[in-house]
């Protein structure tokens, strides 16, 4: 470690420290003086250099006119800090909506660019930390959608830590950016672990919901009729009509309900249960079973489709997470 | 962060190109012709290489540019010390850089390297033009450092450059005061000047034919600006140089006074008698190189690191590499050695050499013992020239005794010729005589009593020393010309062929049309405050920021800076407040806010994304006593908002807005 590090290292977290503590969680902003930061960029320390070589130049050859262009790059550079921090400032920002993924899947954040009357601002460079950034110009006044991905590693609500927005433009010479954070109603559901044991849920007691497979006993509907089915099925009614040859089919109630359940793990950790419940959810659906949840201090009964299974992960997600600190606010 | 890969745009590539260009093309006097070849070379390559028919140079073909970089280098320059080696080392580089344009970093490499590379061609020429352009690579350096940092999708268009324009434009009064207020510190360590390079000028041997070859050059000598009335035209000896010796063709200075030799801590006065008022006058040098001076005789300065010399020239320390301003007081009634010349003076001043124009030496001697005084001899020989010489621009070549061919055979001639001649002539009568060179006259501006002095006004008469009277001035040019010291050189030989034939264009060949003068007129007055007020900026500094400012303080020059500041922003500022009047959003809308607020009183805040009709039927149903109120102020605003045929009544739905709600109904 070179002792230059040894110094910056600290300042470094430091100054993350510093931004974490100072940058809110939000829906939406306005990037103002209040959340930009602007410094110059390595371009633009070298640019000093020249500045610096120019007044060496013009010093030693007492060169008046040396002068002169020495202290216009200096005064550029000055102005620059203005029309650089122009480029962000006055813009607003707000995140749309985010996807739930498992954890350690990326999660596709939409987030909304507006700015208020048509000014060009280019080469916007948008990301979350550890992604690579996305490019984005501004021309026309209103709104521009974008998607960036969030890295998620951790279930529970969707903190894909502080979103950064920065550009050089139009000189090169000054980085302006800003730290977002916004507040997420997106949720990380646990990461799944195969649990090969458990292919199939335990049956639960009771009438079952779901038809399963083709049976003889509930009449479940119509279909066209093919050569050498059963002549029972066909549904003569329709036939007498002139509306065509059908069968009817039939079901066999299946009691297949399945719960996915906390108990049923009892050897093993907090995480691995709910690794290993997220999969055999997972599971269930893709089967096309239909499933409940037991979980300590909830029990989402069995249900199937995508809102409910939706409801089961984000269950699972939020395992042992105080959610009291999110409201479902207006864009829930 | 990482950043995607960078790759340069067409209107990148465009713009660094052409600052490529105009860089060299800025240098081109000072650049040897191989680095032009490379420049070529370079540009052809990089625009093939953009359009993809030849592919980034594999590392034999980089190998081999180097080398030959480095082989020019130092054939033509055999040192890299030096300013011209650094010019084109800095563009030989930035050639070979261009064709390597990896990454953006690169880019930005080159257009520093750009804005420097421009900034040293003010070290070599000061004149405004120049720096126009200067000021011009400047603008196309900024555009391409703008284009860069654009997106890729840019086409070729002007806009970089109108952004690039705006920011230099608004950067400009912040740069003024910094260069006002910029304190200058002097030259940190020796550095080396440009070369002398044939420029037009008065050199420091003479020999025939080189003063009309400076006819042919109106290129600007030096100013002088008086603070009185300007003396007559016929006073305007300029002395430069004095030359001593003489080998029978060629006039040179005296070794032990030459520039080269060491000079003395204090201006040598001796020998040196002024009589009456003197002139006083502030001449602004432009680069010779050399460090003579010129001055009125005889001439006495309080600038420091410039000196007297015994022969009554003005030398200064250092050589004058660029334009340089110095005030002087002139007496041009003077003694110059009236009580006798040092014995070295005296001997080589008399000096012949052997043999040499034996047919001259043979007629001095001759009228020497004819006339009874030194006057007498005088008059005789300029009447000579008056009666049967012809001054012209165009003299016939001379041979090896130069002066007995045009004494008694050719008899046309220039000042040099009769300078020359009448030098040797007098001193084979007998008589110490040497030749000054200098300028004669130049051209009067009549209102700002200032002279302009150009090449063409080069002249050289001769000095004779007397007893008694110390050194006389003679111009024997005078005798057969004396409309040259009467009048301009141009008005004079205006229709001849040889004058001015290095600048066939030149403004001063149509000074008869009156525009071209008053042009002519004001061009020399706007450069004289140029080399005034720019050029020589720290001469004037602690006075004009005292003038500015009345004291000079940290209080002051902090408040000066803030004002530059505020000056470069107002552009901005105004864009804003213009902008801000814009983006007002609708009345209506505003309207239609405040109704919301004061229903949100009543505990019905109006939801996201619901439309104003739902909410004022949502309001009815909750608060029944509101109900018609809200529908009258909802309808009302979509009839304003929406409906394009309605008729505009703002104040309607304002009165309907400020309406106060119906009685009884209190807040939550």
């Amino acid at each position: 470690m070179s002792p230059l590090s040894r110094i910056r290292h600290p300042l470094k977290r430091y100054f993350r420290r510093w931004i974490e503590r100072r940058t809110q969680a939000v829906r939406e902003c306005r990037l103002d003086h209040r959340r930009l930061y602007i410094l110059p960029s390595k371009a633009g320390f070298g640019f000093l250099g020249l500045v610096f070589a120019l007044w060496i130049l013009g010093t030693n050859y007492e060169n008046n006119l040396v002068f002169i262009l020495c202290f216009l790059l200096l005064a550029m550079f000055i102005v620059s800090i203005h029309v650089t921090h122009g480029t962000l400032s006055g813009l607003r920002v707000k995140m749309v909506r985010a996807q739930s993924v498992f954890a350690g899947d990326a999660a596709a954040v939409e987030l909304c660019f507006s700015q208020p009357r048509a000014r060009r601002r280019e080469q916007i460079a948008v990301c979350f930390a550890g992604q690579d950034p996305l490019m984005i110009t501004l021309a026309n006044a209103g709104d521009t959608f974008v998607t960036v991905l969030a890295p998620t590693t951790r279930r529970g609500f969707l903190e894909p830590g502080l979103l950064t927005v920065e550009s050089v433009y139009p000189v090169g010479l000054l980085r302006v950016w800003s730290y977002l954070r916004f507040r997420f109603n997106a949720v990380v559901y646990p990461a799944p672990a195969t649990d090969a044991t458990r292919a199939v849920g335990r049956r639960g007691s009771g009438a079952g919901h779901y038809l399963g497979t083709t049976g003889s006993e509930d009449y479940a509907g119509l279909k066209t009729y093919e050569v050498g089915e059963s002549l029972r099925h066909v549904a003569w009614k329709q036939y007498a009509r002139e509306q065509g040859l059908w069968s009817k089919q039939y079901s066999d109630p299946v009691d297949s309900r399945v719960w996915v359940d906390w108990n049923d793990y009892a050897s093993m950790e907090t995480e691995q249960r709910l690794a290993r419940m997220t999969w055999q959810v997972c599971a269930c659906d893709a089967d096309g079973r239909v499933y409940g949840l037991r979980i300590p201090g909830t029990e989402l009964s069995p249900d199937m489709g995508a809102a409910h299974r939706q409801a089961v992960l984000r269950c699972l997600a939020l395992y042992g997470n105080d959610g009291t600190n999110r409201i479902n606010d207006e864009t829930a | 962060m990482k950043r995607p890969d960078w790759q340069l745009s067409r209107n990148g590539l465009f713009w660094v190109l052409l600052a490529f260009v105009a860089v060299v093309a800025q240098h081109l006097e000072h650049l040897p012709v191989w680095t032009l070849a490379l420049a070529g070379a370079v540009l052809l390559w990089r625009i093939l290489e953009y359009r993809g028919a030849v592919p980034f140079p594999p590392w034999p073909l980089k190998a081999v540019f180097v080398a030959s970089c480095v082989a020019g280098l130092v054939t033509s320059y055999r040192s890299l010390l030096g300013l011209e080696p650094m010019v084109a080392m800095l563009i030989a580089g930035f050639g070979l850089k261009l064709i390597e344009m990896h990454h953006k970093r690169d880019a930005f490499v080159l257009i520093y390297l750009a804005y420097f590379a421009s900034a040293i061609n003010c070290v070599f020429t000061q004149d405004i033009l120049d720096f126009g352009l200067v000021l011009l690579t400047y603008v196309i350096a900024t555009t391409a450092l703008v284009s860069i940092n654009q997106s890729k999708d840019q086409r070729f268009s002007a806009g970089p450059s109108l952004i690039a324009l705006r920011i230099l434009a608004t950067s400009l009064p912040l740069m003024l005061v910094i260069f006002l207020v910029m304190p200058r510190l002097g030259t940190f360590w020796s550095i080396p000047t440009p070369k002398y390079q044939a420029r037009t000028g008065v050199g420091d041997t003479m020999s025939p034919g080189d003063f009309s070859r400076l006819v042919g050059s109106d290129k600007l000598a030096f100013r002088a600006r008086f603070d009185g009335e300007v003396p007559n035209l016929d006073m305007l000896y300029w002395r430069g140089l004095v030359f001593s010796r003489f080998d029978g063709r060629e006039w040179a200075q005296a070794e032990f006074f030459g520039p080269e030799q060491a000079i003395q801590e204090r201006s040598d006065n001796r020998g040196i008698v002024r009589l009456g008022e003197p002139v006083r006058y502030t001449l602004t040098a432009e680069p010779t190189y050399q460090r003579w001076l010129f001055a009125l005789s005889t001439p006495a300065t309080p600038e420091p690191g410039i000196r007297l010399m015994r022969d009554s020239r003005l030398v200064s320390a250092e050589r004058i590499s660029q334009r340089r301003n110095y005030e002087v007081q002139s007496w041009l009634d003077y003694r110059l050695q009236p009580d006798g010349l040092h014995p070295n003076r005296d001997q080589l001043e008399r000096a012949l050499p052997p043999g040499s124009n034996p047919e001259t030496v043979r007629v001095a001697r001759e009228w020497a013992r004819e006339t009874q005084d030194v006057e007498a001899l005088i008059q005789r020989l300029l009447q000579l020239y008056n009666r049967s010489f012809v001054y012209t621009l165009e003299p016939p070549l001379l041979g090896t005794h130069a002066v007995d061919e045009f004494l008694w055979d050719t008899r046309r001639g220039f000042c040099e010729h009769f300078a020359s001649s009448f030098a040797f002539f007098m001193r084979a009568a007998g008589y110490p005589a040497r030749v000054v060179v200098g300028y004669l006259g130049g051209e009067i501006h009549p209102t700002e009593n200032f002279v302009t002095v150009r090449q063409y006004d080069a002249h050289a008469w001769a000095e004779v020393w007397l007893e008694g009277r110390g050194w006389l001035r003679v111009d024997p040019t005078a005798a057969v010309a004396p409309e040259r010291v009467e009048m301009s050189l141009a008005d004079l030989f205006r229709d001849e062929d040889g004058f001015l034939i290095d600048s066939p264009l030149s403004l001063m060949r149509f000074r008869d049309i009156d525009f071209v003068n008053w042009i002519i007129l004001h061009r020399d007055y706007l450069d004289y405050a140029w080399a005034t007020w720019v050029l020589g900026y720290e001469n004037q500094q602690a006075d004009f920021l005292k003038q500015l400012l009345g004291r000079v303080d940290a209080f002051r020059l902090s408040l000066l800076f803030l004002m530059a500041a505020g000056v470069s922003l107002i552009p901005y500022l105004a864009m804003r407040l213009i902008n801000r009047r814009r983006d007002r959003p609708d009345p209506r809308d505003e309207l239609i806010n405040r109704f919301c607020a004061r229903m949100a009183q009543y505990g019905l805040r109006r939801r996201t994304g619901e439309g104003m009709l739902d909410y004022a039927q949502r309001v009815a149903a909750e608060r029944p006593q509101l109900g018609p109120w809200a529908m009258a102020v909802a309808s009302a605003y979509i009839r304003q908002r929406y409906d394009d045929n309605a008729p505009e009544q703002i104040d309607e739905l304002r009165r309907l807005v400020r309406q106060t709600g119906p009685s009884g109904v209190g807040s939550m």
